[in-house]
């Protein structure tokens, strides 16, 4: 089934140069310290904490975002934290490109590979680890530490390893972002 | 507005491979036995319940280029390429995948209660940096010796069943010892001795590459599609000596006696926990251990009747890329709904199927519901194909980066690279690469999956049927919707509409 057209009022998104659209209805923190990749869409009530850094000064990346990504309604995206000898600090974050993620997730992996689609209400933990080309369906809950290997499919709480993808799996995902960014438009309200 | 995005969600377009009828679907050539095509490939009924596991998602299927075929996963065959641990992503060479017994040989392990990966923790947290620290500073331990392994989800780690580690790596060496004197390897070692001789003296000169025999019940498969020269096990063991098992497990009474006084559930392990440790299988949760994580494989996928290779992956167990990949996404339409209305009873409605052309040469299009029939009326649904014959336009990368052309702004209009310019009946709309065709159903009776069966031939003399989903019909005189009453899998009140594509 082809999906529909998405309108978003004109005046709630801001369309960057490289072609990001961010809606002002979302929490970004720290936004200097956020790249995103272009033609990423952040939709509402979205939180990104680009705020919580570890300590060191200069200009340092918390997370990073891909090309073509979605971060759907309600999602949540904080870099993943650790007591390390006694010190606590923060970690940078790594998302790929044509990366879905679905509506109310809550994100703290490490990094997450290109070709992703996370479900909706999910739950990522600390360090996980998620290659390229994997699914996370909806309502999963990944352990903290996990490595999710590509082309496989994780469900349940806790996500275990259900099912593999097909091979195809990179061209499917970068046409559906492709698609649905290009059906994403805006409309005078 | 619930039940409208529930019928989207449960239409679908699924492609049918023909691969259980072995016989009749051989390497045809193609331009000359148009009509032995279509003869040969049966008629389905898409209502008998083994059409579910004949029909794919395009995205599960794979393209033989020489025997011009849809392959289905049913219908590949596989061979290993390399092994990889799951949790640490860490090749490992196929010689010793046999030794380790197909488990990862380094620090990946599972839990024994909840099978998720541990992690390897000190035991005391080391102090941190000391801003001025001097050559005499104390230091109460150096490193955090000894390590232990504890799993994230449920709390368990290994100190309640004893087991620690000195190093942080290398812990499945650690364990090798223990692991070697437990009585299941020391057995398997012995019958492995003892079989050894007879297998090289009877080593048959097998036309299988080893790859293939690591796999289980391969060898039905080669026996199967003729992969001659595997003799069967059987001839082997009548000149094989007896064999005397040479350890002796104890019966444990004291188990029994044990389970007997038990009061909580709890200290039983699971069937899944108990499955997980096949060498003894315990019953008390006490004596359950971290196994070590199995292996998982990149295999090459080759066709059937040709050996043609479909997929073939790259050495690396980090690459996600493929030397050779010959899927149907890339060779054969796709085709999707772009538009489902609700579907009621006795009321004529229009769907609208979009056919997109992957190839960069334009092809021809043929659809059928039964041979050579655009109508059809089946106790279920009348179907009518409003465009029988069109041709797609072939796809060109410019449109990539050209982004104006891919704004779909409004219906029906056809873009300037658009061939036919006068009104073609049926056809929706023609765009880019993709021609989106009309077609009207009116549904007769009240069901819970409306399906409709299509064939569809190419001008290359492809053929092939698809079996389209279209969800729920409801009678508008009821007040609500009946609930759907039986899975898909079981209502199998459906269209069958067969439609051929010739693709040119």
């Amino acid at each position: 089934m082809e999906p529909p057209i998405v309108y978003y009022p004109r005046s709630e998104y801001i369309e960057t140069d490289t072609g990001n659209k961010v809606s002002r209805k979302s929490v970004i923190c720290g936004s200097q310290n956020i790249i995103l990749g272009g033609k990423t869409i952040i939709q509402t009530d979205c939180v990104i904490r680009g705020d919580l850094r570890r300590t060191g000064g200069g200009h340092a990346v918390v997370v990073a975002i891909g090309r073509y990504c979605l971060l759907a309604k309600g999602s949540i995206i904080r870099p993943p934290y650790k007591t390390y000898k006694g010190i606590f600090s923060y970690y940078p974050m790594k998302i790929g490109d044509h990366v879905t993620i679905g509506e109310g997730s809550i994100v703290e992996a490490a990094t997450i590979g290109s070709f992703v689609h996370i479900g909706k209400n999910c739950v990522i933990g600390r360090f996980a680890i998620i290659k390229d080309c994997c699914r996370i369906e909806d309502n999963t809950v990944i352990p903290p530490n996990t490595v999710v290997p590509s082309f496989s499919i994780y469900e349940g709480s806790p996500g275990m390893f259900v099912d593999e993808l097909p091979e195809c799996v990179q061209d499917l995902y970068e046409a559906k972002t492709k698609d649905y960014y290009s059906k994403f438009q805006s409309k005078d309200s | 507005m619930s039940q409208q995005i529930d019928a989207r969600q449960r239409s679908y377009v699924h492609y049918y491979c023909p691969c259980p009828d072995v016989s009749k679907s051989n390497n045809n050539t193609g331009e000359d036995e148009e009509e032995d095509i279509v003869e040969s490939i049966p008629d389905f009924d898409v209502n008998s319940p083994r059409i579910h596991f004949s029909t794919f998602p395009i995205s599960k299927l794979y393209f033989c280029d020489d025997c011009h075929q849809i392959r289905c996963p049913r219908c590949v065959q596989e061979e290993i390429v390399c092994y990889y641990c799951p949790n640490c992503l860490f090749e490992v060479p196929t010689a010793s995948v046999k030794s380790e017994r197909n488990r990862c040989a380094r620090n990946c392990f599972q839990c024994p209660i909840c099978q998720n990966t541990l992690t390897v923790v000190a035991s005391t947290e080391p102090p941190p940096p000391q801003p001025s620290a001097s050559s005499n500073s104390s230091a109460s331990t150096t490193s955090g010796a000894p390590y232990y392994l504890s799993c994230g989800v449920c709390r368990w780690d290994s100190q309640e069943i004893g087991m620690t580690f000195e190093k942080a790596t290398g812990l499945a060496l650690q364990l090798q010892k223990t692991e070697d004197e437990r009585p299941d390897v020391k057995e398997f070692d012995h019958l492995k001795d003892h079989f050894e001789k007879h297998l090289r003296l009877s080593a048959p000169s097998t036309t299988l590459p080893s790859s293939l025999l690591s796999i289980p019940g391969i060898s039905s498969f080669s026996n199967r599609y003729g992969g001659g020269g595997f003799t069967h096990p059987q001839q082997k063991s009548d000149d094989v000596a007896k064999y005397n098992n040479t350890i002796k497990i104890e019966n444990d009474d004291n188990l029994v006696h044990d389970l007997v006084q038990l009061k909580d559930v709890n200290q039983i392990t699971t069937l899944t926990q108990r499955m997980n440790q096949l060498s003894d299988q315990p019953y008390k949760v006490e004596r359950l251990q971290p196994q070590r994580i199995h292996l998982r494989t990149k295999r090459v996928k080759r066709c059937r009747s040709c050996r043609h290779i479909l997929i073939k992956p790259e050495q690396k167990a980090q690459a996600t890329r493929f030397k050779i990949k010959l899927v149907a996404l890339n060779h054969i339409p796709k085709l999707t709904i772009t538009s489902l209305p609700k579907l009621f009873l006795n009321q004529s409605t229009e769907i609208i199927l979009k056919f997109s052309n992957p190839l960069y040469e334009e092809i021809i299009v043929d659809l059928a519901l039964k041979k050579d029939e655009t109508t059809e009326t089946t106790e279920y649904a009348k179907i009518k194909l409003l465009a029988p014959h069109f041709n797609i336009t072939p796809y060109n990368e410019v449109w990539e980066y050209d982004e104006q052309d891919f704004n779909i702004s409004s219906k029906g209009r056809p873009s300037s690279t658009a061939s036919a310019p006068k009104p073609d009946i049926g056809i929706y709309e023609r765009r880019g690469n993709y021609t989106s065709v009309k077609i009207e159903i009116t549904p007769l009776a009240e069901v819970d999956e409306l399906k409709v069966r299509e064939s569809t031939p190419t001008t290359k003399s492809l053929f092939f049927w698809t079996v389209i989903g279209l969800g729920p019909v409801v009678n508008p005189a009821t007040v609500k919707p009946p609930a759907p009453t039986r899975s898909p899998l079981t209502n199998n009140n459906s269209n069958v509409a067969p439609t051929r594509t010739n693709i040119n």
